[in-house]
């Protein structure tokens, strides 16, 4: 086991749709250390967000798990009864912070109700088990504790008066404010893994340079793995300690952010960070044409025979139209699935 | 002359109270979108606005294309006056001038085909009555933004984001306008196509000759395509310049908070500037400066004076207390 806290292996999953199934991730291996920052990129529709509802298996109706394994902690979460899962893992031992936090908080019911929720599940579960130790508290004291609890974590997430602001509703706070509630109960329970799938997004830059700040200090203090999937390479250039680069459904690169960022072995890797216009630290970027990658993100009902990225890859061979490449590593903790690295 | 100056432009925005304000004797109140700014573009210049969102940047845009009515102040273009335009008037302005809106898709008439959508400026200002005329001018179109001509028969939907952002840019630029409004014209879209709906824009500016109002939040984008640039805050401009000034010089303390709280590719990991709090607001600003609550290095005279947006260096103006000429 060693580091190692999370390891999907040879993960498949499918979606049905009207027209058929689709694919949207495909074979992939990904391992999570603890209290390391993993970053998954690429662009929309690559299936990176799929891949963390997968670990927490909250994939909506229509979508599968066809294939692989999740193990966390020697035992497979694939295998677990959705009971165990609700009780001992989601909010619990992996917390999820979701895009939009207008949507992740119920709006009819107070901030702090809903932070109380989280505590009354986990360990209101336990002190059921636990009723035989008589150590029982009485529901009231059992409350005001938790109470206590949710006002201090909100506290440290940077909410002023928070005693005052738990009775407040969802709509009396602004955007960042609400992403730092939604933080506070993905932190309550201390958890050992983190899933942030775009926290920032629908946040302005001071606002997510503030929540990108608490977030760093939070994952110090709780030692926490967070597998943080962003489209923004500036901010997975800033979070992370790995990196992996996904597209149309698989990993292509992976690597820790130094070394991904200078080597940018993958093709799709090297036209992705292309693109980026005006870097703040160079100064003659102006108006020069753009980097682009020719085509389109294909269509995951019929994905390109071969490696998914060769009708738009420059260095395309004839191999790469008939086999998928695997991710192999070329340097020591920097692996990559393309043909023209295994050439060389 | 420049092609568009606006002087000290105002628009309010009521925001009606609702029955039970109303009831307990709570009025109207007034939305101070944007409150007394100033600037000039010249012709064939790209003139970037950026601040974050509910700064008042879009109404700006829509201001200057009388969109929206602005409450006060002066707009000229071509040094006619354009606020006291009759209809004739404007309906040559709207000629000259076009918007490309945020949302692509929700500006484009899901009812009509491409072909429709793209002939429509030519038949509102009467090009020509002929209609193999306007046919050919649409193909065209189609051509320069890198469209195939069979796509005139497609509707919005059968589009995928980035082209129907090429269709966007098309519609505007088909009649040869001399000022673009582009409000956030990449926002939505995936890296890749960001950089090729840039290039395209930059493209088309060369081949046209065009101005633009480029409004974002992005400021990699804006440091790209600007010559001059603007920094909004709360309804003000805070600090204004050409793209060397800004970028290499900037002066303003929102400014700097702003440029410094951008993740950025490979940069070194230096501390930030963190601001604290969000942005107050415009029903109500901040009297005094409207950056001081959140500001780190006011002092008293920011909380009771507003500060004017002075000229610091050649084409650098900076609307702070700290600075001075």
């Amino acid at each position: 086991m060693g580091k190692e806290l999370l390891s999907i292996k040879n993960l498949i999953v499918e979606y049905l749709t009207i027209r058929g199934k689709v694919r949207v991730v495909n074979k992939v291996n990904l391992t999570i250390n603890k209290g390391e920052v993993l970053c998954l990129v690429g662009e929309s529709g690559c299936g990176k967000s799929t891949l963390g509802l997968s670990i927490l298996q909250l994939l909506p109706e229509s979508g599968k798990i066809i294939n692989g394994q999740i193990i966390m902690k020697g035992q497979n979460l694939l295998e677990l009864p959705e009971k165990t899962m609700n009780e001992k893992i989601r909010g619990k031992e992996i917390a999820m912070i979701a895009q939009d936090p207008q949507r992740s908080l119920n709006p009819v019911f107070k901030v702090g109700d809903q932070i109380i929720d989280v505590l009354r599940f986990h360990e209101g579960n336990r002190d059921q088990r636990d009723r035989s130790t008589k150590n029982t508290l009485q529901p009231s004291r059992r409350k005001a504790l938790w109470k206590q609890k949710a006002i201090n974590m909100l506290d440290k997430m940077g909410i002023a008066d928070a005693g005052d602001r738990i009775r407040e509703y969802p709509y009396q706070f602004s955007g960042g404010m609400k992403q730092r509630v939604v933080a506070t109960m993905a932190f309550i329970s201390n958890p050992s893994m983190l899933i942030a799938d775009e926290p920032t997004t629908a946040l302005d830059v001071t606002i997510q340079a503030q929540i990108i700040n608490l977030l760093k200090d939070l994952i110090k203090e709780y030692k926490t793995a967070v597998l943080y999937i962003t489209h923004d390479l500036g901010v997975a250039w800033e979070i992370s300690d790995q990196i992996a680069v996904m597209y149309a459904g698989s990993i292509v690169e992976s690597a820790n952010t130094e070394s991904l960022f200078k080597k940018r072995e993958h093709p799709y890797t090297e036209a992705l960070l292309g693109c980026l216009p005006g870097n703040m630290m160079r100064n003659k970027t102006q108006k020069k044409h753009l980097n682009t990658i020719p085509g389109q993100v294909p269509n995951l009902i019929k994905p390109p025979s071969g490696c998914r990225f060769h009708p738009r890859c420059p260095y395309s061979m004839r191999i790469c139209k008939e086999q998928q490449p695997i991710l192999r590593e070329v340097s020591p903790g920097h692996s990559v699935a393309c043909f023209k690295k295994e050439s060389r | 002359m420049p092609l568009l100056q606006v002087k000290n432009l105002c628009t309010y925005f009521k925001k009606d109270a609702g029955a039970l304000s109303k009831l307990f004797g709570r009025g109207t109140k007034i939305v101070r979108a944007v409150d007394g700014i100033s600037f000039n573009i010249e012709e064939r210049e790209t003139f970037g606005l950026v601040g974050e969102s509910g700064c008042g940047k879009t109404t700006v845009g829509n201001s200057v294309l009388r969109l929206v009515e602005p409450t006060s102040g002066k707009i000229f273009f071509e040094g006619k006056d354009l606020l006291n335009m009759g209809d004739k008037e404007l309906h040559k302005f709207r000629l000259k001038a076009q918007l490309i809106s945020q949302n692509a898709r929700s500006s484009l008439n899901p009812r009509m085909n491409v072909g429709e959508i793209l002939s429509e400026p030519f038949e509102i200002h009467k090009v020509t009555n002929y209609e193999d005329e306007i046919e050919e001018k649409v193909c065209n179109l189609l051509k320069i933004v890198g469209l195939s001509p069979d796509d005139a028969n497609k509707y919005p939907h059968e589009f995928s984001g980035g082209e129907a952002r090429r269709i966007t840019v098309a519609r505007a630029l088909a009649l040869h306008p001399k000022l673009v409004v582009a409000d956030e014209p990449t926002s939505g879209l995936d890296v890749s196509i960001t950089a090729q709906v840039i290039n395209l824009m930059l493209e088309m500016q060369n081949k046209f000759g065009l101005a633009y109002l480029w409004i974002s939040h992005n400021l990699h984008i804006i440091k790209h395509i600007s010559d001059k640039i603007a920094v909004m805050y709360l309804g003000k401009i805070v600090e204004m310049g050409s793209r060397e000034n800004i970028f290499q010089n900037p002066l303003h303390p929102y400014t700097q908070a702003l440029f410094s709280s951008v993740p950025d590719v490979m940069s070194k990991k230096k501390e930030k500037i963190i601001l604290e709090g969000e942005v107050p607001s415009p029903i109500n600003p901040p009297t005094g400066c409207r950056f001081s609550p959140r500001c780190w290095q006011v002092n008293p005279l920011c909380k009771s004076k507003e500060p004017k947006l002075i000229e610091i260096e050649n084409c650098h103006w900076v609307a702070c207390h700290r600075c001075k000429t």
